[in-house]
């Protein structure tokens, strides 16, 4: 009985298994490591995996499928070959495929994996790829943070060095970044952050387009087939650009030939946005964990896309230092995950090794604000805080004699709650209370295996439990349709009200960004800003303006030693 | 929100070492805890050993520099001369901060030393004794609120010390308790006394004094800003005349003016002589006129030129630094 570890990627998807003091990575049934993600049913109704899949997305767009990682936890919905499947189901495939070759390779069965997720995967997604393990008959108690894994995986083979690390881990179609800690084989994630929809695939985008711009073309009149071809042919070029200074993009459209030829240099050029959008997270993390990017002991880089010369070159241009390279970034996530499968199970050789990870998104509750009675959020779990954790915050009654409570449980950074995930709510009954009286405290618990329990307990020490298993939002037709009209009925907003609502929108997203007492002044002074405006009195309006202003620009001025 | 100094209650004895500020000696009995209370095996013992840690780091991030000693010792000195006129600390009071439920958690406390402990409790302390509103820290005893006052700069003072910060002087000024206090004279003489002779914040503060003041539709009695004149130059308001440290140097200012004289007489002269005297001039004649002056100039320019310099250097060496 093995338990072995599974990156299970945008593009690519890879096992590996503890092996004799050493993880090693699981050939697939074609002799190969990496078995592609991708789907595809055949004209008998036969499902496809794997590298064939991966051919048949350029040959049959209609019946395959890729990339079905990008839309995990949401209710995401294709056709392949007159038949509906939901990403849930696609992964389950890839895992039972994965799962077969390791029985195979290892010869002896296969019923438990930890699985590797993107550290900036939230709740939804987490339990989605959980439920696709389950459906392809795989036990997953565990999923590991993938730059986790291959943080793991690089001090595993460098012996763990004490220090500080910054794993980027930039794959196919999802961008993380943590900082992790090393100490006496004591491993501790200090924070992460992401960006769920960043990826090598922007960079095939970026080609294509700058393809399509330089040639002439208009999109419209391309054929799904044509664009497939196109997405292709831009891919095997950025590809090319890894080991060859210049490439050449060559494409028969119609009857006509076209050709791009394409160097590294050009290639920063058009994707440049896709690299200033890398920097927020690598800014982001430093920020949480108070460091300077001079403090880390080492930048790993991981997953495909750092295979990229101008990937490294652009972090070296940024930070200052050299990023480090040595760890195989295809594999790395795999090998960290079978280590981690490997502590799981408690080998001997692996006992001494710790590994503490983090929730990556603070978890909280809807509370009405005791001034302007706006909902807002109560951050309970800060992200960043070590798992297990288990966090009390004490609530107050809103209004006279209130007998009824009701605990929504949201996931995300946004001060407002609607803009966040709504995980649950827990209704109650309570004994009536004054206004400003305690009536609840709110426990989160959220366990080493992901698990969030919400205990409500009240003033008359009735305790009420309950389990949170996120939901994602259901939207139907109508729903859409109802949200397109509103778009159309929407106006824009008044000149003079721009500026205004610039601050708010300002210190929103500062509120996003931050953390522990920064985000509660920050809430309180757009809290006391929002209510002067209400009132209208011009001085109050104009001082909470300035603490506002003042404290954000202080705020973006945070040192992390990135230009 | 935990209460910070439990925080630190027993989490030395839980990481079995003494109280210390080497973070390495914390690392390591950390690390090796860690391997026997595995958070696979027993999370709840790892999450407790956890925090234990955390907060052991958090203890060590306390600058140990006297920088921080200073500042207490001398904000409780002075925190003896904030005494308004109309209000004394009564025995009596002193029982009432315990009827009113306020928090004086950490008052005591300097245990409190990272910037984010601080803002922390800052914003507890500030919750937790209705600070935020102006309705309901005005039902509060003037003593009490005084004091809280107090606390509230102390813990100010702290965090400007922790996080090496000026700036966080600014988000005090818009506390609005201090609001509250500012248009008390008393007050902000207390305040002026307390940042130390020198210390940035002290401009801040003055300018603030000054903005606060313009900004008031009948201004009070101004208050005179400072005795110290080195802050002058940095807010100087229009009309201010500025007031020399030391008297010109007299006999400077006349070798200017003789030299400056002399040199444009050097070119005046020969020109109103050659153009508008009745003398009839040879060309040797002029030729001599010239070579007299130049050699003349040669010595006199320089000096000019020397003269000039010394005197706008001695101007502004008195305009003050």
């Amino acid at each position: 009985m093995a338990i072995i570890g599974i990156d299970l990627g945008t593009t690519n998807s890879l096992a590996a298994c503890w092996k004799d003091g050493k993880p090693v990575v699981l050939r697939n049934s074609l002799g190969r490591f990496l078995t592609p993600s991708a789907i595809s049913v055949d004209e008998d109704g036969q499902i496809l995996c794997g590298d064939i899949a991966k051919e048949r997305l350029v040959s049959h767009p209609d019946s395959s499928k890729g990339e079905f990682k990008r839309d995990m936890g949401t209710d995401a919905s294709y056709t392949l070959g007159g038949k509906a499947f939901d990403p849930v189901l696609l992964s389950s495939l890839i895992l039972k495929k994965i799962k077969e070759d390791a029985e195979n390779e290892l010869g002896e069965e296969v019923d438990e994996a930890v699985i590797s997720v993107p550290a900036y995967f939230d709740d939804s997604r987490r339990f989605a790829t959980k439920q696709a393990a389950e459906l392809s008959g795989l036990k997953v108690e565990r999923l590991i943070n993938e730059p986790s894994a291959a943080a793991l995986a690089f001090l595993q083979k460098n012996g763990f060095v004490d220090g500080t690390y910054m794993v980027i881990d930039f794959g196919g179609g999802t961008l993380d970044v943590s900082i992790i800690e090393s100490f006496d084989e004591v491993m501790e994630i200090l924070a992460v952050s992401g960006n769920n929809a960043l990826g090598g695939k922007d960079f095939n985008e970026a080609i294509y387009k700058y393809f399509l711009m330089k040639n002439e073309i208009l999109e419209d009149i391309l054929t799904a087939e044509d664009k497939a071809v196109l997405y292709k042919l831009a891919e095997g070029c950025k590809i090319a650009l890894t080991t060859m200074p210049i490439s050449v993009m060559s494409a028969t459209i119609g009857d006509k030939e076209y050709s791009l030829t394409l160097d590294n240099n050009t290639l920063i050029s058009i994707s440049r946005p896709i690299l200033e959008e890398m920097i927020k997270p690598i800014k982001q993390v430093l920020r949480d964990s108070r460091l300077n990017v001079d403090m880390l002991q080492e930048i790993i880089l991981v997953g495909g896309s750092c295979k990229m010369p101008i990937i490294s070159a652009y972090i070296k241009k940024i930070t200052g230092r050299t990023p480090c390279t040595d760890v195989n970034p295809d594999t790395a996530i795999a090998r960290g995950a079978a280590i981690f499968a490997g502590m799981k199970s408690r080998l001997s050789e692996l006992r001494d090794i710790v590994m503490t990870d983090i929730c990556p998104f603070s978890l909280g509750t809807a509370i009405s604000d005791r001034y302007t009675k706006e909902l807002r959020m109560d951050f309970i779990i800060p992200r960043n805080s070590m798992l297990p954790t288990s966090r009390t915050r004490p609530y107050y009654a809103s209004r006279a004699g209130q007998d009824k409570l009701t605990v929504d449980i949201y996931q995300g950074e946004s001060m407002l709650p609607q803009n966040n995930t709504k995980l649950g709510e827990l209704n109650l009954q309570c004994p009536p209370t004054a206004e400003g009286a305690h009536i609840c405290d709110t426990t989160l618990t959220y366990d080493i295996n992901g698990l969030l329990l919400v205990e409500v307990k009240t003033v008359d020490g009735v305790v009420h439990q309950k389990e949170m298993v996120s939901r994602s939002n259901r939207m139907t037709g109508a729903q859409i349709e109802a949200l397109r009209d509103r778009m159309k009925s929407l106006e824009f907003i008044a000149r003079d009200k721009e500026k205004t609502r610039l601050l708010m929108a300002r210190a929103e997203r500062a509120i996003e960004e931050s953390l522990g007492p920064t985000r509660e002044i920050l809430m309180k002074l757009l809290m006391d800003y929002k209510a002067a405006h209400q009132i209208g009195n011009a001085r109050d309006m104009r001082l909470t303006e300035e603490a506002l202003s003042k404290f954000l620009d202080q705020l973006d001025s945070f040192d992390t030693g990135i230009e | 929100m935990m209460n910070p100094e439990e925080a630190f209650k027993g989490v030395w004895e839980i990481l079995g070492i003494d109280r210390t500020k080497d973070r390495l000696t914390i690392k390591k009995a950390y690390s090796a805890l860690a391997k026997k209370t595995h958070p696979e095996e027993d999370p709840e013992g790892f999450q407790k050993l956890h925090n234990a840690y955390k907060g052991a780091l958090i203890y060590a991030s306390i600058p140990e520099s006297k920088g921080s000693k200073e500042v207490t010792s001398e904000e409780k000195k002075e925190e003896e001369t904030f005494d308004f006129p109309d209000v004394s600390l009564t025995t009596d009071e002193e029982e009432k901060v315990e009827d009113d439920g306020l928090d004086f958690s950490f008052v005591d406390n300097d245990e409190l030393s990272t910037p984010r402990m601080i803002e922390d409790a800052i914003v507890n302390f500030k919750a937790n004794n209705g600070l935020d509103s102006v309705t309901s820290f005005k039902m509060l005893a003037e003593g009490n609120r005084k004091r809280l006052t107090e606390i509230l700069f102390s813990q100010y003072c702290n965090l400007a010390v922790v996080s090496k910060d000026v700036s966080v002087w600014d988000i005090f000024f818009q506390e609005r308790l201090v609001q509250w206090y500012l248009p008390d004279e008393a007050f902000r003489r207390f305040l002026e006394n307390a940042f130390r002779e020198g210390d940035p914040n002290r401009d801040k503060l003055i300018a603030l004094n000054t903005k606060y003041e313009e900004s008031l539709p009948s201004p009070v009695p101004a208050q005179p800003v400072s005795p110290a004149p080195a802050f002058a130059p940095k807010d100087k308001r229009p009309g201010e005349v500025v007031i020399s440290s030391r008297p010109a140097n007299k006999s400077l200012i006349v070798f200017q003016i003789v030299v400056n004289l002399f040199c444009i007489a050097l070119v005046a002269i020969p020109i109103i002589i050659l153009n508008y005297s009745n003398m009839v001039f040879t060309p040797r004649m002029v030729d001599a006129l010239i070579g007299f002056c130049i050699s003349i100039g040669i010595v006199l320019v320089p000096l000019a030129l020397v003269a000039n310099i010394a005197a706008f250097r001695d101007r502004r060496a008195r305009k003050g630094k």
